[in-house]
């Protein structure tokens, strides 16, 4: 097993090394208990050995003396059973204080690459470390962890003692332990590699089944569902070949320290044995050397228990360690950026910049895009890498090496260039602005950016003329909100659905989300009516997971009205209409107004009627400003 | 014993008795050598301590050497063929279950979530593997080893070895007093795990929505909500087990201490010789039970385990194979028959209202028909029939003259495709995605087909092309694109039916029409059927069928049925007359408004 991921993971967790301690010495507290007994057992064999012996006690002292052995024993094995209770309890103390640690970092880590940081990543994969990955490390850090520390503790207290009874039966036994702890991490180094190929393969398979999953009807359509099953039975296959090499060498290891476990005792017994026919032991000392050495080794046998219920959690500590080490943190730099959540209430005061009587800043006013450009760091999705040397248009232009491939350069086959270069626009605040352009050409990157998803390599965005990332982070969530195409769903009524959005993170008191509020979202939304149902009786409908049981277009209206249940200065709308036919939209766009007015509402789409009675409107194209004027100017 | 049903149930499916019996035969031999290794050493210092010959004790010794080596050999074998058995166990439920996916989805599933379907192939089927590799093989040997050992320590030291049965059987008996609870603790453990799966799922792909509305507090509080859940439960079932340790460490001890009074008071009759040896033995007998003592403990979460993994292999086949016939009847093509019919077809979700309610209506070959309606009348399920997702609780659906349901899925599937709104674009690259259309094609037949549906440009200036990848669901691309290269799948596939389910509702009507256009040019004796909403689409349609609530409200062509006033309304606001107004008042009365307009 590679120890340095989960160690490193240990800082990450807030699981310092010390806080193991209570586990380790309630461990050696059951190991004192196991090794008290067998010295006790030696003793009751002793006294019956010695019964005859000259020199022995009277039978009434005899019997007390075993009366006295048996009662230490039964103190002992009632003493077990409980601190073994109290272990597990600690066990699981320590694992909530960590996992939740950890879960909450990789949650925030999420927020932090936000959608343009994940874009690269699979979410199938990433979940398998949000659940399993982080259940295992339980094991891993509540049990296998400890163990190492009580092994060793319990076999240098065992073989101390031995060695003050004989010196080479001592010896010999630590000798042994010795053995026991090497000569299996001489596999852990090849173990690694194959375990990391092992936790891989889990994940990818995981993720493979979200696809299959939500990708089924799409599959069965086209006849390919049975060919994906191949697929996905290979990746299943691949899983167990990979898991069966792994452990043809892993299972060796047991089968070695099994082997182990005996032999050290064994050896120490006929050191002992040898030691007593030379007349350097008292034979009766054997007894004690049998019994507690066979206890000495008890914790290798827990240990290599423990080691395979943890395996598991040493890699996927290593994935988790990667995840959060990993990728560009878009959001979070640009959250950083920002002042402080407070910051309004403590700038009234200082009279700073927003403006002096300390007001939250108007993200309703106009919105001055200036030269912005930006690239992803990762490219997400369908741009890959710039790995522009196989193509055949590559090769016939001399001093165009893969160095140069993030410039861009004019023709067909160009390395990615920034999502947006140079743009300079100008949004008009409170009214209506439709945003069009062909796919590619920088639409959803400028709405992540007003978003403030990320911050602009290059140039500025300004409301009211106030930077973007001058905005307090609250100020900006509570009053900005864009819905995407995809928008998700969580599962619920719909009343639930849109509750959700006033949570208790609404701190702004006054605004109740009563059900008159929602049924008017809804109705601004174009979802008056749904499945029957209208009016109030709409929040009660159950909505499944990701909306499967809407269409497509009552997805994209109910997401709307989703967002407009807060009450926004300032709404995006990327592609959220894609799924409503012309006049739908429209009448959407429309009630949307009439239920924000003042609100600024930034449209995207790439369909023509939605622009020409469009005040506003800006045309887009490979990440610059096309044309910009009236929808009737920026058509022709 | 309810909890074992589930767990019974599982294990009938798995055929795998050799490997099984071998593992057992291997815990066995494991077990016996390590009593053998224990008594014989036990052997060697009692006979060192009575003053035996030196070489009896050197062949004791050796003995107990050999069978330590035969203890790790066995080992050895035995995690071998456990853990063999297990994981290809683990392997065949892992297919079975994709498999149920495959057959239930996407009408059977219901309302299950992914994570929660993800969580029990992955994470269930897992938690099975300790059950497979660890305790099945075990259980059988804690009966047998015992048994072994109590029938030498019989014939060594007469028969109140018997007694031993007593301790053996009040531990197998200790984790019956615990069951129930262990299992209601071990479904609770399995179903937050899932939970918190499904947590993490949703929060990843929604993350545009929650980072943007400032809520990511919320996902973090669930997944905080969520661990607490679970470590609520892991503390009951450590409680629960630790209480049955207790019971177990009593019996053991008791036993142990009766053992050793027994041989302490017996010290006369039984020859000094065997004592320690007897008393290892005795021990040795029990540790297997006692093994076994701690495996039940955990046949709660296994229980669990196993009945949410069998609710999933259990999932009813959703269509009716008995009519299908072997070869399938290509050769009958009847030329005159439609090319797709339904007879009078009702359908409905188990339990739920009728989505279909007696649906009668013809495609000629080579027609288009559009199928209208408001959201809800049930033109998806009519899609998804077509494609026999599900079958007709009564009435019939013809292809080419034949009830679909004497066509293998698969074989109707060849003739009829459908290309959903949301066509679902995998994270493998672009040319995997189109491939699913037609393994065989060639780049030059997928470069002809993304041409077709207007998407060979965008991948074009790919670095690279056809092996970009689309991202994870097809995030790299707009919605638009997804729908095109979904578009390009159906020239791919190039079916003689062709079902558009809304497939182009987010492309530009110019887009639209050109794209339904090249489909028609592409093969001039397809089938089409629309299911649209667009006004251009459905007057390009040879025929319009109206649907309501499940029934056939008309059918004809779009100029007869403008003669009705509810077809008018459905299609009010993209009508000519009314002016579309920019900005345009009063959206929220859509019943006054669109119903009256066109009346002018």
């Amino acid at each position: 097993m590679t120890l340095p991921a989960p160690l490193a993971l240990m800082r990450t967790a807030g699981l310092r090394p010390l806080s193991l301690v209570p586990v380790i010495a309630l461990g050696l507290a059951v190991s004192v208990t196991y090794l008290g007994s067998a010295w006790l057992s030696a003793q009751v064999f002793i006294a019956i050995f010695s019964v005859d012996a000259p020199g022995s006690l009277d039978p009434a002292g005899w019997l007390r003396l075993l009366g006295a052995l048996l009662a230490g024993l039964v103190v002992l094995l009632a003493l077990r059973p409980l601190l073994v209770l109290l272990r597990e309890a600690e066990v699981n103390r320590l694992g909530r204080r960590y996992k939740t640690r950890l879960r909450e970092a990789m949650g925030q880590r999420v927020a932090d690459l936000g959608p343009f940081g994940l874009s690269g990543s699979r979410s199938g994969r990433l979940q398998t470390l949000f659940s399993e990955g982080v259940e295992n490390l339980e094991p891993f850090y509540g049990r296998y962890l400890p163990q190492i520390a009580v092994t060793v503790m319990t076999v240098l207290a065992a073989g101390t003692w031995l060695l003050l009874v004989s010196p080479w039966v001592g010896g010999a036994l630590l000798l042994g332990g010795l053995g026991v702890v090497i000569l299996p991490r001489a596999w852990d180094r090849i173990l690694a590699s194959r375990g990391g190929e092992h936790w891989d393969a889990y994940e990818t398979l995981n993720a493979e089944i979200v696809d299959s999953m939500q990708g089924m009807t799409t599959l069965k359509a086209l006849g390919a569902a049975r060919r994906r099953q191949g697929e996905l039975e290979a990746a299943s296959d691949r899983l167990l070949s990979s898991t069966m090499r792994q452990m043809k060498l892993s299972l060796v290891e047991s089968g070695l320290t099994a082997t182990a476990h005996v032999a050290g005792p064994l050896i120490g017994l006929a050191v002992g044995i040898w030691q007593v026919r030379a007349g350097a032991l008292d034979p009766l000392a054997l007894f004690p050397i049998l019994l507690v050495s066979a206890e000495m080794y008890r914790p290798f046998r827990e240990l290599s228990a423990h080691w395979h219920a943890g395996y598991l959690g040493g890699f996927a500590a290593a994935g988790i360690q990667r995840f959060l080490a990993e990728g560009t943190p878009y959001a979070r730099l640009a959250r950083q950026a920002a002042p402080p959540s407070d910051a309004p209430e403590a700038s009234g005061t200082l009279g700073t910049q927003c403006d002096g009587a300390g007001a939250e800043p108007d993200l309703a006013a106009d919105v001055e895009v200036d030269s912005v450009t930006f690239a992803f760091a990762d490219p997400p999705g369908v741009e890959p890498g710039v790995e522009a040397g196989i193509e055949p248009g590559a090769e016939h232009e001399p001093g165009h090496g893969p160095e140069h491939g993030t410039e861009a350069h004019a023709g067909q086959h160009e390395a990615p260039a920034p999502a947006l270069a140079g743009l300079t626009v100008r949004l008009h605040g409170g009214e209506l602005n439709v945003i069009i352009g062909a796919s590619g050409s920088g639409k959803s990157t400028l709405a992540g950016l007003l978003a403030r998803f990320a911050l602009p390599e290059r140039g500025s965005i300004r409301i009211g003329g106030v930077p973007l990332q001058a905005i307090p982070e609250r100020v900006l969530r509570r009053r900005l909100a864009l819905v995407g195409q995809g928008a998700s769903c969580p599962a619920g009524t719909v009343r639930e659905v849109l509750g959700a959005e006033s949570g208790p993170a609404d701190q702004d008191g006054g605004r109740t989300a009563g059900d008159e509020w929602l049924t008017a979202a809804l109705r601004a939304a174009g979802l008056e009516s749904l499945q029957g149902a209208t009016g109030s009786e709409v929040l009660d409908l159950p909505v499944a997971e990701r909306g499967t049981n809407l269409s497509g277009g009552q997805r994209q209206r109910l997401a709307i009205a989703r967002a407009l249940v807060s009450r926004p200065q300032l709404l995006i709308l990327d592609e959220a209409t894609s799924a409503l036919d012309a006049a739908r939209e429209e009448r959407v766009l429309a009630g949307i107004r009439e239920f924000l007015p003042g609100s600024t509402l930034v449209v995207i789409t790439h369909r023509p009627a939605a622009v020409t009675g469009a005040a506003h409107a800006i045309r887009l194209g490979g990440g610059r400003l096309q044309a910009t004027g009236s929808g009737q100017e920026v058509l022709a | 014993m309810n909890t074992l049903t589930p767990v019974v149930a599982l294990l009938r499916r798995i055929r795998r008795g050799r490997d099984f019996a071998v593992s057992v035969a291997c815990i066995v031999a494991l077990q016996l050598t390590l009593a053998a290794s224990l008594a014989l050493s036990s052997l060697a210092v009692t006979s060192t301590v009575l003053a035996a010959g030196g070489g009896v004790v050197a062949a004791l010794l050796l003995a107990a050497g050999a069978a330590m080596l035969a203890h790790g050999l066995f080992v050895w074998l035995e995690s071998w063929f456990s853990h063999a058995f297990a994981y290809r166990v683990l392997g065949g439920l892992r297919k079975d279950v994709h498999r149920a996916i495959e057959r239930a989805a996407p009408m059977g599933l219901g309302r299950r979530r992914t994570g929660d379907v993800v969580a029990r192939a992955m994470g269930d089927v897992e938690t099975l593997e300790w059950f497979f590799a660890h305790t099945l093989g075990a259980a059988l040997a804690a009966l047998i080893t015992p048994s072994v050992l109590i029938g030498v320590l019989t014939a060594l030291t007469g028969p109140q070895a018997l007694l031993l049965l007593l301790p053996a059987v009040l531990l197998v008996l200790v984790p019956a007093v615990f069951q129930r609870r262990q299992r209601q603790a071990g479904t609770e453990l399995r179903e937050r795990t899932g939970a918190l799966a499904v947590t993490a799922l949703d929060g990843i792909q929604s993350i545009a929505e929650l980072l943007s509305r400032g809520r990511t507090d919320a996902l973090q509080q669930q997944l905080k909500d969520g661990t607490a859940g679970i470590q609520r439960v892991k503390a009951r079932i450590a409680w629960l087990r630790g209480g049955e340790g207790a019971l177990v460490e009593v019996i053991l001890a008791a036993t142990s201490l009766l053992v050793l009074l027994a041989l302490a008071f017996q010290a006369g009759e039984i020859p000094l010789l065997l004592l320690p040896t007897l008393s290892g033995l005795a021990m040795a007998a029990l540790n297997p039970v006692m093994g076994l003592a701690g495996i039940l403990a955990r046949i709660g979460e296994i229980s669990a385990a196993s009945s949410r993994v069998l609710e999933i292999l259990d999932l009813p086949d959703p269509l009716d194979h008995a009519l299908e016939t072997a070869p399938p009847p290509s050769a009958g093509r009847a030329d005159s028959a439609p090319a797709l019919e339904f007879a009078d077809v009702r359908f409905s979700f188990p339990g739920g209202p009728a989505v279909l309610d007696g649906v009668s209506f013809q495609v000629p070959r080579g027609q288009t028909l559009a199928i209208v309606g408001e959201s809800g009348a049930g033109k998806s399920t009519l899609g998804s029939l077509m494609l026999r997702f599900a079958d007709p609780n009564d009435g019939v659906v013809r292809v080419d003259g034949h009830d679909a349901r004497t066509l293998e899925p698969d074989e109707l599937r060849r003739l009829v495709a459908l290309i959903p709104q949301d066509s679902f674009v995998f994270a493998s690259s672009v040319r995997t995605n189109l491939r699913l259309a037609d393994p065989a094609a060639g780049d030059e037949a997928l470069w002809s087909a993304l041409r077709r549906a207007a998407l060979a440009e965008r991948i074009g200036v790919l670095p690279d092309g056809l092996d970009g990848l689309p991202g994870d669901r097809g995030e790299g691309l707009s919605g638009g694109e997804r729908q095109r290269l979904g578009l390009a799948r159906a020239f791919l596939r190039d079916p003689e039916i062709l079902v558009l389910d809304e497939s182009l509702a987010s492309l530009d009507p110019e887009l639209e029409e050109r794209i339904l256009t090249e489909l028609r040019l592409a093969r001039a004796d397809r089938t089409t059927v629309l299911i649209a909403h667009r006004l251009r689409s459905i007057e390009a349609a040879d025929a319009v069928l109206f649907l309501a609530a499940g029934r056939v409200r008309a059918q004809g062509t779009h100029e007869e049925l403008l003669h009705r006033e509810d077809y008018r309304g459905l299609l009010a606001s993209q009508l000519p007359d009314p002016p579309p107004a920019p900005g345009g008042r009063a959206a929220d009365e859509k019943g006054g408004a669109t119903h009256g307009e066109p009346g002018h």
